[in-house]
């Protein structure tokens, strides 16, 4: 009996230390701008996309990324093991991590740091520079929304993890 | 029948006849609490640069601060301001480098993302609870049940 409960905790444990994901605070939820936004003015635009941007680098310091649809497959069985784990511990109240990674709630602060974009470009508010070199914040909009819109129709031979690595490499680079 | 007779002496205990195991049975139930003292975890990302209301945060409050500067820092309020908080850094969690001590001061129009931990009277009681009704539906589900004459 104690041997099995000991390969149950090693097993988990292996599985947990798998994840590289490990939120040290808890994410607020990010909407995707709505009619509050809409009604700012350029310089509350652009205050609330650092205030969404620093949330979204707070994730990514967390470790957080974006998975393909197939690596998020392939992690079910480490949910299984790590939600039944979680029940059976009553008292460990360790922040256990499924296997998702980080993804939703890091695809989330996309949308919604997309959205805000958008309305920065629809009011046609003054473009900022990235830390890309001779890309501004508007300019990364246009790219990343054609990465979305790839993403979306599916085409084929379109690797979404390829997609998705990219939109999170150029969004890691939107604060100069 | 024997569910019965664990029934029957749970009400002989409840007079006092059992007290050696009855006190046993609240020393768990009082490690139980102490050990499950929970706290509920809110958080906010401010749209304006308002005061976080909904949090209704005040002095003594413990919380950490995720500022637009990228700045990140865990903090006990000494004073709730009109357009910003004072308080004192406390120790640091992961990714924080402010040192414990240090004085601040949080405009709310910097503030990304806030955290408080409160006390939860309610998760609190729940966990001990649920403990003890697992542990019930286990007895009942693996004591053997003599039914007959």
């Amino acid at each position: 009996m104690r041997s099995a409960t000991a390969k149950v905790v090693l097993l988990s444990g292996a599985l947990l230390s798998a994840c590289q994901h490990h939120a040290t605070i808890k994410y607020p939820k990010l909407p995707v701008a709505g009619t509050v936004e809409a009604g700012f003015d350029c310089e509350k635009l652009d205050d609330a996309v650092l205030k969404t941007e620093a949330v979204r680098w707070v994730m990514r310091q967390d470790g957080a990324r974006l998975i393909s649809p197939e690596e998020r497959a392939a992690r079910t069985a480490t949910d299984v093991a790590t939600t039944a784990v979680t029940f059976a511990c009553f008292f460990c109240f360790l922040p256990v991590v499924l296997g998702d990674e980080g993804h939703s709630i890091l695809n989330i602060a996309d949308r919604r740091l997309m959205s805000l974009l958008k309305l920065k470009d629809d009011k046609r508010c003054t473009a900022h520079p990235t830390a890309m070199a001779g890309m501004t914040d508007i300019q990364m909009y246009d790219t990343v929304a054609e990465l979305l819109a790839r993403e979306e129709r599916k085409d084929p031979g379109t690797d979404v993890g390829e997609l998705r690595a990219e939109r999170t490499r150029l969004l890691d680079k939107l604060r100069p | 029948m024997k569910v019965y007779k664990d029934f029957a002496s749970c009400r002989v205990s409840l007079h006092g006849e059992r007290m050696s195991g009855e006190l046993s049975k609240w020393g768990v139930l009082l490690v139980l609490f102490a050990l499950s003292a929970c706290t509920a975890t809110k958080v906010v990302s401010p749209v304006d640069s308002a005061e976080p209301t909904e949090l209704r945060l005040k002095a003594g409050d413990s919380i950490r601060v995720v500022t637009k500067q990228r700045e990140r820092m865990s903090l006990e309020i000494t004073e709730i301001r009109a357009t910003e908080l004072a308080g004192v850094t406390v120790k640091p969690a992961s990714h924080e480098t402010l040192p414990v001590g240090q004085d601040v001061v949080v405009p709310y129009a910097d503030i990304a993302l806030v955290e408080v931990r409160r006390f939860s009277a309610l998760r609190t009681a729940a966990v001990p609870v649920l403990v003890v009704l697992t542990a019930g539906g286990i007895a009942l589900a693996t004591t053997p049940v003599m039914v007959g004459p």
